[in-house]
């Protein structure tokens, strides 16, 4: 039964990822914001997390503290946007820079070795290696919870009148203007808490990998792009709202592509051949539901 | 909204995850005679790849014949550091007698994630990444080989080739562990030898050769660390000293055969045989060896190098040069 392996890695790996994906989804689906900013804020996540557990503070406000700096490199991007009317991918590529700089002066390395650390995922692997060999169940099963409960309570937020005004805001600037709402602000907001969950995605891999570096942001964008594609194009979309939609394709399509990811590393593919493998099954995947249509694929952004 | 929905996703992912379980408390039989050595590399390099072949080759000597009674499984991230994590798991899930980690995130993640030995290579810092305590007392089941360069010797080489050099300029990438380590060791040496060290930040090949004519401008000669990065890029160093006329010091023989003018270099085919002597020992079953470091005192000098940067070679280096190259290799 070792063919199915990759599907446990994919499952452990694309739940980790998915806050990104969920990051970059929520910002381009209901903020209408190509926001390139995770590919630095998930890196810059577990560089904090990394630097301020190596100063011996207690984790969960290490964990906190990245949220936190995530949500500043977030709020950076949507300032320099709004503030300065710079491009929306010019302003993610400057904070992207900006995280990578700050990355390394709060690291004072460009790699943090977490090999110490005893995570949730040392005690939930020693449960799995105790109950389920090959398998971990408890891993992915913590996992699931997690991304259930997140999702869950960002459904709720999305679906308040706050939510609301936040997406309308997005879409619609000039629409919020004429309705009193403060749309600089709520896409300040917005970013914020997306790229906060991306710098959570950073500290959950960092802890699952033992290692926190500043190169491991590099092709986040692309993967959690082409997770948010494969999740849109594969979940039937009748009987859910938007923003259930999105979040649930993002979850689905990360743990999806991961287990592509995890199928084509496990043939042993040469290194020159492992990108093409990936961009192939990602085709193969998006060519299968080519006929779909609806508002998210009809050239996208309305 | 809608919490039906999310209770339905919940036990789906429940019902695969138990799906899997049920699936892996079969356990299929392993063949008893033949050894699994996995590989885990971040990326190919040809020093890394050097590292890999003569792994495989100093094994075939102690009686592992690969295809016979060893069988390798190798993962290449091919440079994505995301993918270390992923490729980590799948190895642990193979139950392979030992994981060879190369390069320093691979070897954390396979570190994290394996339930065998793990042998780690070409870490510079293996105490500084977290791997090993000390590295005169290898971990029970982590030990390896480190390719930290000799940048004492090498500095003291820069000085014996070039006495009037007073200040040297250093291209590094600070976003690679190596180069961190390389930059510190490196200021840590140089003023003893009367060298003031000019750094020159690089992030990316493309920023090699801006970089390299900036320093250029204010040295008096150039230098790199243990950098992939401007390695990969170092052909356009080699231009500007060129064009500059100042010497440009290396720390591998590979770089030197490119054009170079000199260094003192760890041998990565002499590192991949010391790393294959300790997988050979832990597939016996030792435990607790401790970690390695490929002392490279091996002089490599290139002469049409020299020739061009307007540089003449001492006799004595000369001398005691392990070997000297006549033409640049394109």
């Amino acid at each position: 039964m070792n063919w199915l392996v990759p599907i446990d890695i994919g499952l452990t790996m694309g739940l980790i990822l998915a806050w990104a994906v969920i990051a970059l989804a929520l910002a381009f689906r209901l903020l209408h914001f190509p926001d390139l900013t995770i590919e630095g804020s998930l890196p810059l996540g577990a560089a904090v997390f990394a630097a301020l557990y190596k100063h011996d503070v207690p984790w969960p406000l290490a964990v906190f503290g990245a949220f936190a700096v995530g949500a500043l490199a977030g709020s950076l991007t949507a300032l320099l946007h709004v503030k300065f009317r710079m491009n929306k991918f010019l302003a993610g590529i400057l904070v992207v820079a900006i995280s990578y700089s700050l990355s390394l002066r709060l690291m004072g390395a460009s790699n943090i070795g977490l090999l110490q650390l005893h995570s949730i995922f040392d005690t939930l692997e020693q449960w799995d290696k105790n109950f389920s060999g090959d398998f971990h169940v408890a891993t992915i099963a913590f996992l699931a919870v997690l991304a259930t409960v997140g999702a869950a309570f960002l459904l709720r937020g999305l679906s308040s009148l706050y939510g609301m005004r936040l997406r309308v805001a997005g879409s619609n600037p000039e629409y919020a203007r004429s309705l009193g709402i403060n749309a600089l602000r709520k896409l300040v907001i917005g970013l914020a808490i997306t790229n906060g969950l991306a710098a959570l995605s950073g500290v959950l891999l960092a802890m699952k990998q033992g290692f926190a570096d500043v190169g491991m942001g590099q092709g986040v964008l692309i993967l959690a792009l082409a997770a948010m594609t494969i999740g849109e194009r594969l979940l039937p979309q009748r009987r859910l709202s938007m923003q259930a939609f999105v979040l649930v394709a993002a979850i689905l399509g990360s743990i999806l592509y991961q287990i592509l990811v995890s199928y084509a590393v496990r043939a042993g593919l040469a290194p020159t051949d492992l990108k093409l493998a990936t961009a192939v099954l990602v085709l193969f995947v998006i060519a299968l539901r080519f006929s779909r249509n609806g508002e998210l694929f009809e050239g996208g952004i309305k | 909204m809608k919490p039906k929905r999310i209770v339905v996703t919940l036990l789906i992912i429940a019902a695969i995850v138990a799906a899997v379980w049920l699936a892996g408390r079969t356990k299929t039989a392993k063949p008893v005679e033949t050894k699994t050595v996995a590989i885990a590399t971040l990326m190919s390099h040809p020093a890394l790849d050097a590292v890999q072949e003569n792994l495989k080759k100093e094994l075939a000597k102690e009686g592992y014949i690969e295809g016979q009674n060893i069988r390798y499984l190798v993962r290449n991230a091919s440079g994505q550091v995301q993918l270390a994590a992923n490729i980590a798991s799948e190895l642990a899930s193979q139950n392979a007698d030992a994981v060879v980690a190369i390069t320093t995130p691979m070897a954390q993640a396979v570190a994290k994630a394996a339930r065998c030995p793990v042998v780690f290579a070409a870490v510079t810092d293996p105490v500084g990444a977290g791997l090993v305590k000390s590295l005169d007392h290898g971990e029970e089941n982590i030990t390896g080989t480190s390719d930290a360069w000799p940048y004492e010797d090498q500095l003291k080489l820069i000085r014996q080739i070039s006495p009037n050099a007073k200040r040297l300029g250093v291209l590094y990438n600070p976003g690679e562990a190596a180069s961190q380590y390389g930059i510190k060791e490196i200021k840590k040496f140089a003023p003893a030898l009367g060298f003031e060290i000019i750094e020159g930040a690089v992030s990316s090949t493309t920023d090699v050769y801006p970089v390299a004519h900036n320093l250029a401008g204010r040295t008096d000669a150039l230098f790199l660390s243990s950098d992939n990065t401007v390695i990969a890029g170092v052909a356009s160093a080699i231009k500007v000293a060129v064009e500059r006329k100042m010497p440009l010091y290396v720390g591998d023989s590979g770089t030197v055969e490119k054009g170079g003018l000199a260094a003192v270099s760890v041998g990565y085919a002499e590192l991949g045989t010391k790393t294959g002597v300790i997988v050979g020992r832990v597939l016996k079953g030792e435990k607790n060896i401790p970690t390695v470091v490929a002392h490279g005192d091996e002089i490599y000098l290139n002469k049409k190098a020299a020739e061009l940067m307007g540089v003449t070679l001492p006799e004595e280096v000369l001398k005691r040069a392990t070997k000297v190259y006549e033409e640049i290799k394109e």
